[in-house]
């Protein structure tokens, strides 16, 4: 009970910081409040949030991904690619089946190899960076033949901007997942206890990878968003995108060591870091102030959840 | 049924040492089995073979006349094994109920959606069963160490097992908890079910099992009914030879008060402790698990901190803020946590005896550490405590775990401290080398150092320690001087009673 | 039966047998100019990775030491034209040991760990590269500045002879001073240096400030290699000190490293390098190549094993087929 309380107040304290950073950027600029705005800062919030959904269940099995914004290029391009030759359909089914296979790869390589989840996917993060340059030859691969992918960024159901639709979408089956599924309580188990849960009978290493499947299918819905906004597959996008996935997810709440994720934070966290980029965006702040901004915050997040954990620490200490 | 489950020559190595050598015995259908012997007998070893935790390096299992090959813990469940182990393997992050049904959850075909009430009601059933006070939906987190082991053994028992095995199960529990056990193991085995229990307590062997089974230094000593047994020849087969609980060494207590600790507190954990240490004493702290002991003393040593009541060292007193200022003021530890705690495993023997004396040899050399210096020091302890290792330069995981144990030692006692807090000192050693540390311990006392030593077993500390206080619940209950030790007197004390 | 260890000496052998081979094959190889260029590329990186092996000894990271070397860049080449040579570089120094600093305060003193701190001070350190001068390049132009990058001493390069330098203080420093015992102390096992009365949050610290130190170094030779300093300078400059200490044998997991190993490995991923650029292979490529090089360094402990187990599982069978 207690912990659900403060997790609340966690998501409550979060939401308190957006709407009081919201009025200071709407004084600042009027022009922040408009609804156009407004559906600019959600469109822009879907590209986040929805990977930071897969990588909280990482971070909840006890591993990240590093390479997600390799991950998000290199489906661009497969994208791009496939769809000017083969159409949209066999083209998004390309990228969910390269995303499961990086996935799977990923997760070999922590489990099978024993390395650091942290070093390997660093090393995938150039890897497939590599792949992704390589394939598309060093330049972007134009769009403009195919306009139904324009769909997945600016079109909309009934009013609502399809990448908001996909949020929800992604959000309710990250929440059926993670709370009411065997799969959700063995993600946490290996997160909090890996040997206890090994012990146990669960397949610890097969949990790790799909932890890993789950992050790269994740990003895959990122990377269409980001894909069908420029028109274009580009081996150079999302470079900074794992900073941004990762402060969402640490300033939503999550632990970092693992066992304990807060799908709502994350969500929360990434309409926080939108509005952050969009109040300086519109107030002509340079963009890397921008980046100087995030990594401030992820830093200060870390500091906060370290504090944190510290004080768990003295307090299980105490209760023996 | 006599040969239910019949093990034959399974042997374990680790790191070239025998854990278990050639083990062989039966186990009856339906039979209570003991399986008893010192630390490191090995017992713990065979119940995570037989749990599937670890492999075999040679010999079979065979289960109801079938040769079963365990590999892992998912072949070991399926031979209708579960195991209720030493350590607990509950995930602090799930709930009571999640716990107990962790890798057999109840759901819905559909999409793998899990019941919880159904999970949550099974759950009731069984802690209903057990008359274990505990809501299934609160987090495991936030039990006490009797209710974990409690929940370890529902667990255990939801998955409705023919085999169980348990190791140790009662190291936590209180006289109480440890009385609704043997109602629990009865009924297991009037259902007809085979259970496998480890224990170092005679008592409780004797009142629950049928058969016992001894196993010393890794090796199979003997398998004979209970009820044909007496306390005196398990401890005999056990240790392999009469235990001489008169053995006389000579007192080198001193007058002189070197500790004083008068109503240390803090909160949840120890309540006012008070006790007093003098020169060339060795005082034995007893309790059983999660008395706080450990507690008391990692506090006096500034690993941790304390509400209030106060320390007094040579009659100044003193409030360590770290470990390091412990050691400044001639205060040594050692950890009962060899592997994980105590040594550098990736250092050498001779780096592993000096990084805490390099910093006092610095200050007589400078910057720079003198190779000279180093093997001198490693050299004073080789010759003073025996220790054996092929070269300075060998990584001190390749020693025998006496020797490693020497090692830590004499890190410290390079340092001419007054006084030594020793947690389990001759925890996973083997006999010989016991010997060896009982006698250094004699050695020091008569240097006029004063020790405090905790064993968790009865036999060491009525053997070595001139005086003991017994803990229970964060409490000292009582003091006991030489002449007072008697077995059945720290037990009450440990137990909470008398005092 | 004697055992060599041919994983404390396959960085040299793979050296000696690489050089080997492109003496004989390639004559643009072995030119004085191109062993010249290889040694300073690897000591402008190997600086750096000298550093690392003390972070990577601990069990730590530290990713931001690229964009750290950018802005370190970017302050040194700012301030030389209007302040001069000698407070240019005290600067450079100090704003090294100052990120460093910040680095470690944050990881020991918060208990954060080393990557994610890192990960955040390495976006945060480059967008203060691009903000120093509004993302345009600095030209320096000071000669005696330029030439502790392209200068040479008695034929050898003066980067190299700096880091053979540093080298033989950290090899010194690592194995033979209580910093650095407590070091490799702290990468075996936290918790036995906590009840051996180490101060594990000073030390920690200290091994960030260093690698802040080592940075600032490397940032000097780079940017005199340069002639200016840009704020997008050493995109994947962490990448390649890590790939340097791990192919010289330090263990990820900590507690066991060898500062000459390093030195090796530093020029044997910087003679790699210039082969790939001798044959003309597309940079895309060589960055593929050199990931496929860092995971098999990750992976040599698990190759190592398997080997081991492979060998006595055939010695094992062999033994019950007699």
């Amino acid at each position: 009970m207690k912990q659900k309380l403060s997790r609340q107040s966690e998501n409550i304290s979060l939401v308190a910081v957006i709407v009081v950073l919201f009025i200071i950027f709407t004084i600042l600029q009027p022009n922040m409040m408009t609804l156009f705005n407004i559906k600019n800062i959600l469109v822009q919030v879907s590209l986040t949030a929805i990977a930071a959904a897969g990588m909280t269940f990482a971070y909840t099995a006890g591993v990240f991904d590093m390479s997600v914004g390799s991950i998000l290029a290199l489906i661009s391009v497969v994208v791009a690619k496939v769809a000017t030759t083969a159409g949209v359909v066999p083209a998004i089914g390309a990228a969910f089946l390269i995303a499961v296979v990086v996935g799977i790869l990923n997760g070999l390589i922590v489990t099978k190899l024993g390395i650091q989840a942290f070093a390997a996917t660093l090393v995938t993060m150039i890897l497939i960076r590599g792949i992704a340059v390589l394939m598309a030859d060093g330049a972007d691969v134009p769009l403009y033949s195919v306009n139904a992918i324009k769909f997945i960024s600016s079109g909309t159901i009934l009013g609502i901007p399809f990448p908001i639709i996909l949020t929800v979408l992604v959000y309710a089956a990250s929440y059926f997942l993670y709370y009411k599924t065997e799969f959700g309580m063995k993600i946490r188990s290996v997160g909090s206890n890996g040997d206890a849960s090994r012990i146990s009978g669960i397949r610890t290493d097969r949990m790790i990878t799909a932890a890993f499947v789950l992050t790269a299918v994740t990003a895959v819905f990122s990377s269409l968003i980001k894909t069908a906004q420029v028109m274009f597959g580009k081996a150079t996008i999302g470079e900074d995108f794992a900073l941004d996935v990762m402060t969402t997810v640490i300033l939503g709440g999550t632990v970092i060591t693992g066992g304990k994720g807060n799908l709502t934070g994350t969500l929360i966290a990434s309409v926080l870091i939108a509005v952050i980029k969009n109040g300086l965006n519109i107030n002509n702040v340079n963009s890397y102030y921008q980046q100087l901004a995030i990594g401030i915050i992820l830093i200060f997040a870390l500091v906060f959840n370290g504090m944190k954990s510290m004080k768990n620490a003295r307090q299980i200490r105490r209760e023996g | 049924m006599d040969n239910f489950i019949q093990i034959r020559g399974v042997s374990k190595q680790f790191y070239g040492v025998y854990a278990l050598k050639d083990i062989s015995f039966d186990i009856a259908k339906g039979s209570v089995h003991a399986i008893m012997g010192e630390n490191g007998a090995g017992k713990s070893t065979l119940m995570k073979i037989l749990g599937g935790v670890y492999q075999a390096d040679g010999g079979t299992i065979s289960i109801d006349g079938t040769v079963r090959n365990i590999r892992n813990v998912q072949d070991s469940a399926a031979c209708g094994i579960s195991v209720i182990y030493q350590e607990f393997n509950l995930v602090p992050e799930l709930t009571v109920a999640e716990n107990i049904y962790i890798s057999d959850v109840p759901k819905k075909t559909f999409l793998g959606i899990v019941e919880k009430k159904k999970r949550r009601a099974k759950a009731k059933e069984i802690l209903d069963m057990l008359e274990i006070q505990v809501n299934p939906d609160e987090f495991v987190k936030n039990l006490s160490v009797s209710e974990k082991q409690m929940v370890e053994i529902a667990k255990a028992l939801s998955r409705n097992a023919q085999i169980i095995i348990m190791d140790e199960p009662t190291a936590a529990l209180n006289e109480e908890e440890v009385q609704k056990l043997e109602e629990i193991v009865g009924m297991l085995k009037r259902d007809g079910k085979t259970i496998l229990y480890i224990s170092h307590r005679l008592k409780e062997v004797f009142d629950m099992t049928d058969t016992v089974t001894v196993l010393r230094n890794g090796e199979y000593v003997d398998t004979r009914p209970t009820s044909e047994l007496t306390e005196g020849e398990v401890i005999r087969l056990m240790v392999g030879h009469d235990v001489d609980y008169e053995a006389v060494r000579p007192s080198y207590v001193q007058e002189e008060v070197l500790l004083q600790v008068e109503d240390l507190t803090l909160k949840n954990v120890f309540e006012s402790v008070s006790f007093e240490l003098h020169k060339g004493e060795i005082l034995g702290m007893a309790g059983l698990m999660g008395c706080g002991r450990e507690e008391v003393l990692s506090a006096i040593y500034g690993l941790f901190g304390y509400d209030s009541g106060r320390i007094r060292l040579e009659g100044k007193d003193v409030r360590f803020k770290n470990s390091r200022d412990a050691i400044e003021h001639g205060i040594c530890f050692l950890t009962d946590d060899r592997k994980d705690a105590g040594i550098f495993p990736q250092m050498s023997v001779e780096e592993n005896i000096t990084i805490m004396s390099i910093r006092y040899l610095k200050k007589k050399a400078g910057f720079y550490i003198n190779p000279r210096d180093e093997a001198s020091q490693l050299e004073k302890m080789t010759r003073f405590m025996n220790i054996k290792y092929a070269r300075p330069e060998q990584k001190i995981s390749y020693l025998s775990g006496g020797n490693q144990q020497k090692v830590l030692l004499g890190r410290d006692l390079l340092l001419d401290n007054k006084i030594f807090i020793m947690l389990e000192p001759t925890r996973g050693i083997d006999v010989g080398a016991k010997e060896e540390i009982y006698n250094l311990l004699y050695q020091l006392a008569r240097g006029g150092m004063g020790i405090i030593a905790v064993f968790s077993d009865m036999n060491e500390l009525i053997r070595v320690c001139d005086r003991a206080v017994v803990f229970c619940d964060g409490k000292i209950t009582g003091a006991l001087s030489r002449e007072e030790f008697n077995k059945e007197r720290i037990l009450t004390y440990a137990a909470g009673k008398g005092a | 039966m004697k055992k060599i260890n041919i994983g404390r000496h396959i960085v040299i052998l793979i050296l000696i047998v690489l050089w080997g081979i492109m003496f004989i094959l390639n004559d643009s190889f072995r030119t004085g100019a191109n062993l010249g260029s290889i040694l300073r590329e690897a000591s402008s990186t190997g600086v750096a990775a000298l550093g690392m092996t003390f972070i990577i000894i601990m069990g730590d990271f530290d990713l931001s030491i690229g964009s750290m070397l950018a802005l370190i860049g970017m302050i040194m080449a700012g301030s030389m034209d209007s302040m001069g040579l000698i407070p240019a570089l005290v600067f450079g120094c100090g704003a090294g040991l100052i990120c460093g600093l910040v680095n470690g305060i944050i990881i020991s003193y918060f208990h954060v760990p080393a990557f994610i701190t890192t990960l955040g001070t390495y976006y945060s350190f480059r967008a203060l590269a691009y903000i120093f001068n509004n993302a345009n390049t600095i030209i320096c132009t000071e000669s005696a500045f330029l030439k502790m990058g392209t200068g040479s001493a008695a034929g050898i390069p003066i980067p190299f002879l700096v880091f053979l330098v540093l080298a033989a203080a950290g090899g010194v420093v690592l194995n033979r001073t209580t910093y650095g015992r407590n070091v490799r102390a702290l990468g075996n096992s936290e918790k036995a240096c906590q009840i051996s009365g180490i101060d594990t949050r000073k030390v920690r610290c200290i091994a960030f400030v260093l690698m802040g130190f080592c940075t600032a170094v490397s940032a000097v030779i780079v940017t005199a290699r340069q002639a200016c300093a840009s704020p997008d300078v050493a995109a994947n400059f962490h990448f390649d000190a890590i790939t340097m200490v791990v192919l010289g044998g330090t263990k990820m997991t900590g507690g066991e490293g060898s500062i000459l190993n390093t030195v090796i490995a530093a020029i044997l991923y910087a003679s790699v390098s210039n082969c790939l650029n001798l044959y003309h292979v597309d940079a895309q490529w060589q960055r593929v190549c050199m990931g496929l090089i860092l995971l098999a360094a990750f992976s040599f402990d698990f190759i190592q094993k398997t080997v081991g187990r492979t060998r006595k599982n055939v010695q094992k069978k062999a033994a019950e087929s007699m």
